[in-house]
């Protein structure tokens, strides 16, 4: 069945026509069986997405994000192009870093996931790696890590979350 | 309440509302709203 349209111009062609967009989905409450508030911070100041659509975060800067936000998990949403851009900042990699180590919640979607293998990458052999699953094409880079890797649509080791994507 | 931190950046998936999302309201507060359901992102 086609979605509706939406009326909103900013969101033209609508957004639920794109098969590969992220859904907030009704059936993963594994963690936040209460409300929750979600706060989108940005690598860049205004992001452009996989499809061009541009979104203004409520935090542009990522540098003040640990002090400012006491956020229970961080979330690496997919596409490759924006996990690449994660990987390569080592901001972001510290942020999930933090996260990790303050006994915190990351979950990683898709591609995302290579942004939290790489974050253990400097810490090699101090910290164990868990079981993880992605979107397959980044399947073999993962497993060339040294990575368990599980091909379950939802993947949860620890504190851990990962998505197929 | 707990509270989730997405981190977007170029080339990162569009989000997706499986609620209809009429256009009147900023999309942070959006996120916010379907999070209130107890909601967590998912990719497809």
């Amino acid at each position: 069945m086609r979605a509706s349209p939406c009326r909103c111009p900013t969101f033209n062609p609508p957004l639920r026509s794109c098969p590969n967009a992220l859904r907030w989905h009704p059936d993963v409450q594994i963690h936040h069986k209460k409300p929750c508030s979600a706060y989108l911070i940005a690598a860049h100041t205004t992001p452009s997405c996989s499809r061009g659509v541009r979104i203004l975060p409520d935090e542009p800067s990522i540098d003040k994000i640990a002090a400012e936000y006491d956020a229970d998990i961080l979330i690496l949403p997919g596409g490759g192009p924006g996990a690449k851009t994660f990987c390569d900042s080592d901001t972001v990699l510290e942020l999930v870093k933090q996260f990790r180590e303050r006994g915190k919640f990351v979950g990683a979607i898709c591609a995302g996931t290579t942004a939290l293998v790489k974050s253990y990458e400097k810490e090699a052999g101090k910290v164990q790696k868990v079981t993880v699953t992605s979107h397959p094409s980044v399947e073999k880079e993962i497993r060339d890590k040294g990575w368990s890797y599980s091909s379950e649509r939802v993947v949860v080791d620890g504190r851990v979350v990962t998505s197929r994507g | 309440m707990p509270a989730a931190l997405i981190l977007i950046a170029d080339g990162t998936e569009e989000i997706e509302f499986v609620t209809p999302y009429d256009g009147t309201q900023p999309l942070t507060q959006a996120l916010k709203l379907h999070t209130a359901y107890g909601n967590i992102v998912k990719s497809s």
